[in-house]
């Protein structure tokens, strides 16, 4: 087909379109060809600089593997050996010193009172006496006896003690005050 | 003109083509596989570097690793003793037997109790924990019996009071009749 414009050359319609896209195409694939060098480099030298780096570092591994394995295994025995410990101090730590209770009850004692049973187990302290007083003031002695008791910081929950019970019975014209002190351990 | 058009498209998808393939090849065995490695070594080398971190800092501290060793396992030497080994319990309740004689306690009877239902405790190295009971029947005056739990509460073995029944006798004033009943712990 033949093509006859006879149009002057200033009016002829010229193909602008194709001219842009054959510069736009142009500018596309440099810039891609840009974009593709510059994720290469990005990439590519990451790739070479973790690859170096792990290299050296894989090589360092055989040199201190005997001291690598000496600490490990002192570390492992120091943690199997703190676990050790801090479960027989956790286990053991839990005990009433009762030789010392004993000892700070008979201390306490004052003339004119005795015990008849003492009982004391994971629960309860209980115990059983009695008291007598010539100048009849066997509850102030009892309340003494009490308190210091309750007063004694080694003991533990001592301060809790308590007068359960106090009966008053006569012996032979004298009177005799039986009387219980109980304290909640648990 | 329909022709040379057809051509041109033709010329364009053909460079088009070559484009995409040469892209899906760079994509696919450069940078994909770059890719790949670097995140597989990443944490290796993250997990290298922290390990050798420790490995100097360790070893900067070795000596003191060591001390720490050696005050750890003098003091686990002296706990060790509080957990007896299970074919040593005859043996403590003869120490028992032979603190009660040193202390004028008359012991009326001494029996071991392993309680079936105790609950045993893990997380020990040298094996399982069990509680274990020691029941004493005794005949003797307050102070020895003070003297006596002193003793057995000081052993290297750990004994623990669980019980105590003291019945002061109104015909002895000096002699109580008590029931005691002793914890301690065994290893399996």
């Amino acid at each position: 087909m033949i093509d006859i414009n006879l149009l002057p050359e200033k009016l002829k319609k010229k193909n602008i379109n194709a001219e842009f896209n054959k510069d736009f195409y142009y500018n596309v694939i440099i810039a891609l060809v840009i974009i593709l060098a510059f994720i290469h480099l990005l990439i590519g030298s990451t790739f070479i600089f973790k690859k170096i780096k792990f290299r050296n570092l894989k090589s360092i591994v055989p040199k201190i593997e005997q001291d690598l394995k000496e600490i490990s295994d002192l570390k492992n025995r120091v943690k199997l050996l703190q676990a050790d410990t801090s479960k027989i101090l956790d286990i053991t730590k839990d005990r009433m010193e009762v030789a010392f209770a004993l000892n700070r009850l008979s201390m306490d004692l004052s003339n004119g009172i005795w015990f008849r049973h003492l009982k004391l187990d994971e629960t309860e302290f209980e115990l059983e006496g009695s008291v007598v007083s010539l100048k009849e003031d066997e509850m102030s002695l009892l309340n003494k006896f009490l308190t210091s008791l309750k007063n004694e910081k080694n003991i533990k929950v001592s301060d809790k003690l308590e007068l359960a019970d106090a009966k008053k019975r006569n012996f032979q014209g004298i009177d005799i005050i039986d009387f219980i002190l109980r304290v909640k351990i648990k | 003109m329909m022709k040379l058009d057809f051509l041109k498209q033709k010329k364009i998808i053909i460079y088009l083509l070559i484009i995409i393939t040469v892209l899906a090849i760079d994509i696919l065995f450069i940078i994909k596989p770059q890719i790949l490695t670097i995140k597989k070594i990443s944490p290796e080398i993250n997990k290298l570097s922290a390990d050798l971190k420790a490995f100097e800092e360790d070893k900067k501290n070795l000596n003191q690793l060591k001390a720490s060793f050696e005050i750890l396992n003098k003091k686990s030497i002296g706990l060790d003793k509080r957990i007896i080994q299970e074919d040593e319990l005859l043996t403590l309740v003869e120490k028992i037997s032979k603190i009660g004689r040193e202390e004028d306690v008359k012991i009326i009877q001494i029996s071991p109790i392993e309680d079936p239902k105790a609950k045993k405790i893990s997380g020990y190295s040298k094996g399982d924990i069990y509680p274990v009971m020691i029941n004493i029947y005794i005949h003797s005056g307050y102070h020895q019996l003070g003297r006596f739990i002193n003793k057995l509460e000081n052993l290297d073995q750990f004994l623990k009071v669980l019980f105590i029944d003291i019945k002061f006798d109104k015909q002895l004033y000096t002699t109580q009749v008590v029931h005691l009943t002793l914890g301690a712990f065994i290893v399996k």
